[in-house]
């Protein structure tokens, strides 16, 4: 039996775990600095600290001797290489496992005697020459931009983030009349910036980062206590009592000796306010309050909060025509908080998807080297926030793509070589906000999807005729189809038969939509299209004899009368719209009433690129509704997407129109 | 994505050498013998960088840099001067406080790719 409190530490042992793993990535994808190492040394630390304390005694050695390691890392003493970051990897791994409580003592002996391998072989070969050189230094960065200094094309915010990452810091913003952030939206800047760094960079790795910026625009001064009384400070400003006190206070607080305690103590002590109004101290490490809850609580809250909007539209529909200005101003306000404490309840779910990072890392590692490709992966957009539920769904078809992009897209070393492309394969993740959407992007540079390959393929399997010229979207939609793989031989990385019908068939799921585009010997993107919640939808409602229904307001394109004759006197159900003869449906017609109206109301929809028009008896309005999906049995009825609750307590299907065609 | 450089140079040799460097990087480079053909590069593409000579036929590199600065997405896209030291004095004060950096000719690739870097980053 576990008890609450060892439940609690492996929980949070398991968060930090999460945190080990993106730092070790990062140390391996590039040369990320002395802050990165700090931060793995931190982590091990805290994972042994409370291990021993609630009888993990394994991961607590395991954790000791990586803390170990990586303390002379740390101080210069050993180089990181590949193989004690792959070896830490694997322990994150084992220590997982131990925590589940799987047997794998084995494993972790074998991890405390290999660690114990490499510190032998380091006693040996002490770097005393490197270590001077890493050495940590403070230095006062004083940054005066002009102001204008966008118009140049000079990205001052990413400046001054770099200067932030090459150590400890701490920044201080003078005429901060125009707060910092309206200053960098408005790409105007009229503060100027003090800059208290530690860093083992050097005086040249901080002027490499400010190379286009002009002389006059920063000055870097190497910092001791006394500096700042300096001829060389004054130039720049004239240090008060209180101010010289509080620099010297930061200059000890930052210096080498200070950070292993600072790095320790995950306080949110506010810096003294001194007197001064017109600068601010930001520090840099601050950490935002957080506090886990439990998701079942979470989904209660939603679901309430959905209720509530569902019961206030019932409200504004039982009210009617009310003219007494006072209620209406009342339903008003209720109307405005309602909607605030639905964004702030949907708000609490998003997650940003870096959560995912992770896992896509060490992924693109494992089946990279498994398959001898060189992978490099960028990423942009991982702040993008998304639900909960849906980056949970998101990861195993993210994980499906990413494999066959290496596995079928990224050719090897030499064959990139062969083809005047850098050895390295690119892969690319990109996601940001578009509308109520989010777009995902995971694009590669590799050889492009065969289609050639596909036909045959198609024509092997009795899907295509082999006389045929299919075009590049036919093809697409055949690779999408149940039991389609191209792949020669059967890996263990992908071609398992299980392709991408399942992940296009997961990310329908939520409601996303999938697209390819590819080119052959540049590469091939793939495109998710992914609604921002689930469970919000803004639809318009129509009716169709006395039944009401809704659809997407995203996918209405046009909206119009038509006389009945008009509509139906031709023999096809086509209409002409924007010049292109579109297809309709009669919601009448297709359920089954007789088609009586004498003036008809079209709406044309589009999605995924294809226009569909439906006919309907008129419009009766836009809401906003709570989807809910439909029950399994319902499933092959795909002509609808899910349901709702309207104002009046009646329930309305969410049409799928798409699917009305078939 | 990679991203996407114009080099807007009339000299062949120096274009050339500049276009393949740049390649060897892995960004996408699109090439133009004077700053008219520049333009139109920019025209419904999403370029990152901009490299220009300043001494081109047809439409000079202040002129072409004036035409991509009035583009809206533009306005603050990094671009690169190349010029030889002569001139250098005259150019400043005409393109100042509009462009990135002045890198002069003859450079060392290795420092040319890291200015380039620093420009897109």
């Amino acid at each position: 039996m576990k008890t609450d409190f060892q439940q609690e530490y492996i929980e949070e042992a398991k968060q930090v775990l999460k945190s080990l793993q993106q730092s070790l990535l990062q140390l391996a994808d590039k040369d990320a600095g002395q802050e990165e190492v700090n931060n793995v040394y931190r982590y091990l630390h805290t994972l042994k600290g409370s291990a021993g304390m609630f009888g993990f005694h394994t991961i607590e050695q395991v954790s000791h001797e990586l803390e170990y390691v990586f303390s002379d890392i740390r101080d210069g003493i050993r180089q990181q290489d590949d193989f004690i970051i792959d070896l830490t990897l694997h322990a994150a791994d084992v220590i997982s496992d131990l925590l589940d409580g799987k047997d794998v003592l084995k494993a972790a002996n074998k991890i405390i005697s290999d660690l114990n391998a490499v510190k032998e072989e380091s006693s040996s070969t002490l770097k005393n020459e490197e270590k001077q050189d890493k050495r940590t230094q403070p230095f006062a960065v004083i940054l005066k931009p002009e102001k204008e200094i966008f118009k140049r094309g000079i990205n001052f915010n990413s400046i001054l983030e770099e200067i932030l990452e090459l150590g400890n810091n701490e920044l201080i913003i003078h005429n901060e009349i125009v707060p910092f952030q309206t200053q960098m939206s408005n790409k105007e800047i009229t503060s100027w910036f003090e800059i208290i760094l530690v860093t083992t960079s050097g005086i040249d790795g901080i002027k490499d980062v400010l190379m286009f910026m002009s002389q006059k625009e920063y000055d870097v001064i190497e910092l001791t206590p006394e500096t700042f009384l300096s001829d060389k400070y004054k130039q720049h400003i004239e240090l008060s009592g209180a101010e010289l006190a509080k620099r010297k206070a930061i200059l000890e607080h930052l210096s080498p000796a200070a950070i292993e305690e600072s790095v320790q103590e995950i306080t949110d002590e506010p810096l003294t306010n001194g007197q001064e109004d017109e600068t601010v101290i930001i520090k840099k490490a601050k950490k935002n309050g957080h506090i886990s809850v439990g998701t079942q609580k979470l989904d209660q809250l939603i679901n309430i909060v959905s209720e509530l909007v569902i019961f206030r539209s019932e409200l504004q529909h039982l009210m009617g025509e009310v003219k007494n200005p006072a209620i209406v101003e009342a339903m008003e306000k209720l109307e405005r908080y309602t909607l605030r404490l639905r964004d702030s309840a949907f708000g609490i779910r998003l997650v940003p998807l870096n959560v995912v990072n992770v896992k896509l890392q060490r992924l693109i590692r494992n089946v990279s080297q498994e398959l001898g490709k060189e992978v490099e992966f960028i990423t942009e957009g991982l702040d993008t926030e998304l639900d909960r539920s849906m980056i949970n769904a998101l990861e195993a078809p993210l994980m499906h793509i990413i494999r066959n992009a290496i596995d079928h897209g990224i050719e090897t070393p030499e064959e990139r070589e062969k083809n005047n492309k850098p050895r390295k394969g690119l892969l690319k993740f990109y996601s940001y906000n578009s509308g109520d959407h989010v777009f995902i992007q995971l694009q590669d540079d590799g050889r492009g999807i065969d289609f050639d390959k596909i036909q045959k393929k198609g024509v092997e399997k009795g899907l295509l005729q082999a006389n045929q010229k299919y075009s590049e979207k036919e093809l697409i939609n055949l690779m999408m189809t149940p039991g389609f793989s191209t792949a020669d031989k059967v890996s263990t990385v992908s071609g398992r038969g299980v392709g991408m019908d399942v992940v296009k068939k997961e990310i329908a799921g939520i409601r996303g939509e999938i697209e390819v585009s590819t080119e052959k010997g540049l590469g091939s993107i793939f495109t998710l299209r992914l609604p921002l919640t689930l469970t919000i939808l803004d639809t318009l409602v129509v009716n169709v004899a006395d039944n009401k229904y809704l659809i997407p307001i995203n996918e209405v394109e046009y909206c119009y009368e038509e006389e009945h004759s008009v509509l139906f006197g031709k023999k096809s159900r086509q209409i002409t719209y924007e010049g292109q003869l579109t297809p309709f449906v009669s919601l009448r017609e297709f359920f089954g009433n007789e088609v009586t109206n004498p003036k008809e109301t079209v709406i044309v929809i589009k999605k995924n690129d294809t226009r569909i028009a439906v006919v309907v008896d008129g419009i009766v309005g836009k809401i906003q509704t709570v989807y809910k999906p439909l029950n399994e049995l319902l499933h092959p009825v795909d002509c609808f997407s899910g349901a709702s609750i309207l104002g009046d307590g009646t329930m309305a299907l969410i049409l799928n129109a798409l699917r009305l065609k078939q | 994505m990679s991203k996407s450089i114009v080099v807007a140079e009339d000299f062949n040799v120096s274009r050339k050498i500049i276009v393949s460097t740049l390649a060897k990087e892995g960004y996408t480079v699109m090439e133009a013998v004077d700053g008219k053909e520049a333009v139109e590069l920019f025209d419904g593409r999403k370029v990152d960088l901009l490299i220009t000579d300043f001494n081109m036929p047809h439409m000079d590199g202040a002129e072409l840099i004036q035409r991509v600065r009035s583009i809206k997405r533009y306005e603050y896209l990094p671009i690169l001067l190349l010029t030889t030291e002569v001139r250098e004095e005259k150019i400043q004060r005409a393109l100042d406080g509009k462009i990135t950096a002045f890198i002069k000719k003859p450079f060392e690739t290795q420092d040319f790719v890291k200015i380039v870097k620093r420009a897109l980053s």
